[in-house]
């Protein structure tokens, strides 16, 4: 078998793998704030493109690790590594057509539930059950479970201390210029202290603790200082109103920008690697046949890989589904997403540094249930909620079935 | 090839905004009232009938839109308040526009004049009633902030407030009542006793416009202590 054309198909399968993330993932973590107006479409574009990209580079390499050699360790293959192979490459070719099917025919389905069903599905019939790391993968399982969970608490919490020192004061307006800066402080320092600490390491990099605390103060002073200052200039143009709401949500709206940013960041740091991980299994294989190396750092131009298919498949698509969710979804007011976002982006993060593959999708929805238990929101539609939450019962064994099939076509045709 | 993203949908429409949406029509059709009652006494039956199809026509978009309101509002949205009071909050803002419609449907009806002796303090009445429905609307108004306000703080002690004087302004509209009723009873034998027995009734009927302004001040208090 030659090993230039599974290489190349490898790449290939990847590629269109991240395009579609990129086309259809992104607008979930990216809708709220485009729906809330207070950024563009261009704007969300561009951040979305920065931040997916500074995630997968910074962020993803715990979850890649994860999925390349965490669920099935590649020693289960030393006999014949190309089972490995071409398992990846048919688990890439299920997720794909599973997702490509989902968009489609608009269910709700998360590419991280498609790629370790699949992943675990090839397993199941190479290698057999028994080689499977099924503590690990029930880990996974659970973090489906804890993260919406989490980040419903979360953004509760979030909400309810908004309300208590914004919303609910005698002056609301004037309670806003002074707490918008410090929540921007403490979120972007704990959004970059996490990446520092947990994210940059299988890529090889080792920061102390004092450095990355240092680092991510400074970061998080200039991120408040700046926001301080915006909310200086927003002119309140509505005196009418006796507790000037409208100026408070145009001071969170300011906050949205960075929540924005976070979750892209949130979203590139967990979910390119869905698309990474496998190559980065079939890499490995292909490069050293005979001594796979566990915890080789993951090479960069993979990540760069998967990267610019996120972005390829937010600029070439995703901004069409951006551009229905900005002009027919209903509007979220700033402080509520802000709320939603954050504890989201923050669950995802750590979740990221834990290499925990999640569903960025449920954990914003988990968010938003736990604002609308803190009073925040008028109307959630559970329907919603419960299709979303089901569909990753359906596509476990879908995922499973599908990378199974492929596994037989690829082995008989290229064999 | 359409895509709907998966969060498409999840966060619903706001239902009170349409609520303060209703209550504006609801609002825009009792206040025709006044102009009304001006035709009634230069006995303009022309104008008192383009009225009535104004009002009617107004009341039933408000019944309309109740009905749009109510399908809308399934029992698997997640509302930060109670959805039973969010309806009967609906319901008693359409019945607002019901009563209005009836009282100028019996003025028109019977040519309803009001005796001399009366008819400055019938003046005074509506104009009365008219203020409590505009308390009324500007009470509901308020859903807006107070859902910005997660239902909390300062915004509940602004409402409580408005609606206290809507109490108050309720207050008055009796207080008229009963001295048109006493003067009413001075005076209620010289004319035709029909005459007198549909004077009685249309009082009753317009206060209770007054009263059912009153109680969305009620419900909305029902809808904020959830």
């Amino acid at each position: 078998m030659d090993h230039l054309f599974l290489f190349i198909l490898a790449i290939v399968s990847s590629f269109l793998m991240s395009w579609a993330i990129g086309a259809n993932d992104v607008a979930n973590a990216m809708g709220t704030s485009v729906g809330s107006k207070t950024i563009s479409m261009r704007q969300a574009i561009v951040i979305a493109a920065i931040f997916e990209a500074l995630g997968a580079f910074s962020a993803s390499g715990q979850v890649t690790q994860t999925l390349r050699q965490g669920i099935v360790s590649p020693h289960h293959f030393v006999d014949d590594p190309f089972v490995l192979v071409f398992g990846m490459l048919s688990a890439l070719f299920a997720s794909a057509t599973w997702l490509i099917l989902a968009t489609y025919r608009g269910w709700p389905v998360s590419t991280t539930h498609t790629i370790i069903g699949a992943i675990v599905g090839f397993a199941m019939v190479t290698v057999g059950p028994s080689q499977i790391n099924w503590s690990l993968a029930s880990d996974v399982v659970m973090s489906w479970v804890f993260t919406p969970l989490l980040s419903a608490i979360g953004a509760f919490l979030l909400f309810k201390s908004i309300y208590f020192f914004v919303l609910a004061r005698k002056k609301p307006d004037q309670a806003a210029i002074i707490c918008l800066p410090i929540y921007v402080f403490f979120s972007v320092m704990v959004t970059v202290l996490i990446t520092l600490l947990q994210g940059l390491k299988p890529l090889g990099f080792n920061i102390s603790l004092s450095q990355a605390t240092l680092f991510s103060f400074f970061i998080a002073l200039v991120a408040t200082v700046s926001v301080f200052l915006s909310i200086k200039n927003i002119v309140d143009n509505d005196q009418m109103d006796p507790f000037h709401f409208n100026f408070v949500e145009r001071s969170f709206g300011v906050l949205t920008v960075f929540t924005a940013c976070s979750m892209a960041f949130a979203h590139g740091s967990n979910d390119v690697a869905n698309a990474i991980g496998p190559l980065a299994a079939i890499v490995d294989i292909l490069n050293h046949q005979q001594h796979l190396v566990e915890a080789a750092p993951i090479p960069i131009w993979i990540v760069t890989l998967g990267s610019v298919g996120v972005v390829l498949g937010l600029a070439m698509y995703g901004y069409r589904i951006m551009d229905t969710v900005g002009s027919k979804i209903t509007t979220l007011t700033p402080s509520r997403s802000f709320s939603a976002q954050m504890s989201t982006a923050i669950v995802v993060i750590l979740s990221s540094g834990f290499g925990f593959p999640v569903s960025t999708t449920q954990t914003l929805v988990g968010a938003l249930l736990g604002v609308g238990f803190a009073r925040g929101i008028s109307a959630l539609n559970l329907n919603v909620v419960r299709s979303i939450f089901s569909s990753w019962l359906i596509t476990l064994p879908c995922g499973a079935l599908l990378s199974i099939s492929y596994y037989f076509i690829l082995s008989w045709g290229l064999r | 090839m359409t895509i709907t993203p998966s969060l498409f949908g999840l966060i619903a429409r706001s239902p009170f905004r349409r609520i303060e949406m209703h209550m504006e029509l609801v609002a825009r059709c009792a206040l025709l009232l006044e102009p009304c009652y001006q035709a009634v006494i230069k006995e303009d039956w022309q104008l008192v009938e383009n009225h009535y199809h104004s009002v009617r026509d107004l009341e039933e978009q408000a019944d309309h839109m109740k009905k749009k309101i109510r399908l809308k509002l399934h029992k698997n949205l997640f509302l930060p308040v109670a959805r039973s009071d969010l309806l009967s909050l609906l319901s008693t803002q359409d019945n607002l526009a019901n009563q209005t419609k009836d009282v100028i449907g019996l003025m028109l009806g019977r040519r309803l004049q009001f005796p001399e002796p009366i008819q400055e303090l019938v003046l005074e009445f509506i104009a009365a009633i008219c203020q409590s429905v505009n308390q009324a609307k500007s009470s509901i108004g308020e859903l807006n902030d107070l859902q910005e306000s997660a239902f909390g703080g300062n915004v509940i002690h602004h409402a409580e407030a408005m609606i206290e004087q809507l109490d108050n302004l309720e207050g008055e509209t009796d207080r008229i009542q009963i001295q048109i009723r006493r003067i009413l009873f001075e005076i209620e034998k010289d004319y035709p006793p029909i005459d007198v027995m549909f004077w009685y009734i249309c009082i009753k009927q317009l206060g209770e416009i007054a009263d059912w302004a009153q109680r969305i001040g009620e419900k909305l208090l029902q809808v904020l202590s959830h």
